[in-house]
């Protein structure tokens, strides 16, 4: 009897794409290329200035690259608006207080609710070590406690795919913890997560992507 | 020479909530005049100029006789930035717009620095590079509040600058205590220890 595994479906498809900033010469990406499964988790390593946030914001639709293709489920996000656009790949920014527009936290979640039409649960936001009164305003979080209020937002919207540019600090106990459980539900909530930082972390990543 | 603190704080948010307090037991510890770092969240530059080498020129002119390099070529050479000049500042990546930032900030003279979350973004060479920068420059006394104290460059610095590791352990009593000073634990730090 011959056992064959099931080849896992491609969600999100990269193909040779370049891509460089203007006046510049060099490609910051040179035809990069990967197929990622729903359900895998991604950390993506390199040096300061090789081009980790670059090839987020390429996977989340934000910049389109020169050359090559991106697509997730078979659908390109290069055409789509922003607020669709998010619902399919998000990118959470390294300096992710710029994406706080809201003034509380129980604005900022209400926010997200209308964008994905789905309610929060409390029990995740519990989960994320953030802190009880909703009244709190965002620009008040602490570094640490911003960054996981963006990965709690990013809970509500779901997205297919979800780009987390910059971990503040990997040994922190609470951001461990939230890592470890977004590493652990990756296969519940069938999204593909890239995690990008300027060193390796001892946490077990389905794959690794070294940029130089 | 610089003396180089690395306070270990028990709860990491107090560099963004308790920082004017954290500022007071630096002013305890070394009685200097500080100037203060912050990360910043918005500033991408001054601006006024669009490249990289701008940017210094501009900023180094304007700070004249106040800056430990007023030379940019010197100032280039020291920091190391000679890769991204040719950059517009908007295209520069969150690590180099910091490490710049870091750089143009050390570079203004005052008896003492203060740095809240300067390692952060930054690779380890760059954490390394603006280590021994800070240590280059007549700096009396530096203070840096770390959200990750184990990104301190195991060998740094590499030269024979005497290092002091200390450890304060700030408990939130202490903090709002103002009458008990830290309890503070000196270690002697050099190269490769």
């Amino acid at each position: 009897m011959i056992c064959q595994s099931k080849k896992p479906t491609i969600m999100l498809e990269i193909k040779d794409v370049s891509f460089s900033y203007l006046q510049q010469n060099i490609p910051v990406i040179n035809n990069f290329s990967g197929d990622y499964a729903a359900g895998e988790s991604i950390l993506v390593v390199g040096d300061n200035g090789t081009g980790k946030s670059t090839l987020g914001k390429i996977i989340c639709g934000i910049i389109n690259p020169q050359k090559g293709m991106v697509s997730v489920d078979n659908q390109s996000l290069s055409k789509l608006a922003p607020k669709k656009r998010i619902h399919i790949a998000y990118y959470i920014n390294q300096i992710n207080q710029l994406q706080f527009l809201n003034s509380s936290l129980t604005a900022e979640i209400r926010s997200f609710e209308k964008l994905s039409g789905r309610s929060f649960s409390q029990v995740t936001y519990n989960s994320f070590f953030l802190p009880p009164n909703l009244d709190y305003n965002p620009f008040e979080l602490s570094v640490n406690q911003a960054w996981r209020f963006s990965l709690f937002l990013s809970t509500i919207i779901n997205p297919k795919v979800l780009f987390v540019d910059e971990i503040p600090s990997p040994t922190n106990e609470r951001n461990r913890s939230v890592l470890k459980e977004l590493l652990e539900s990756r296969g519940r909530d069938k999204r593909v997560t890239f995690f990008s930082y300027q060193r390796k972390i001892d946490l077990i990543f389905d794959k690794v992507i070294y940029i130089k | 020479m610089s003396k180089l603190y690395l306070p270990h704080i028990n709860d990491a948010d107090w560099i963004n909530k308790e920082s004017d307090i954290l500022i007071q037991k630096c002013e305890n510890i070394e009685p200097l005049m500080y100037t203060v770092y912050h990360s910043f969240s918005f500033i991408d530059g001054t601006g006024y100029v669009e490249k990289v080498l701008e940017e210094i020129e501009l900023v180094l002119q304007s700070n004249k006789g106040n800056c430990y390099i007023n030379d940019p070529d010197e100032f280039i050479r020291r920091w190391q930035i000679n890769k991204y000049l040719g950059h517009n500042l908007s295209q520069l990546s969150g690590g180099w717009k910091k490490y710049l930032s870091l750089a143009l900030f050390t570079n203004l003279k005052s008896e003492g620095k203060i740095y809240f979350d300067a390692f952060r973004q930054l690779s380890d060479r760059l954490i390394d590079s603006f280590l021994k920068s800070v240590i280059d420059t007549k700096i009396s006394a530096a203070f840096l509040f770390e959200y990750d104290v184990s990104l301190f460059p195991a060998g740094c610095p590499k030269n024979d600058v005497f290092l002091r590791n200390l450890e304060a352990d700030l408990t939130f009593a202490n903090l709002t205590d103002q009458k008990n000073d830290l309890s503070v634990k000196e270690t002697n730090y050099y190269a490769g220890n």
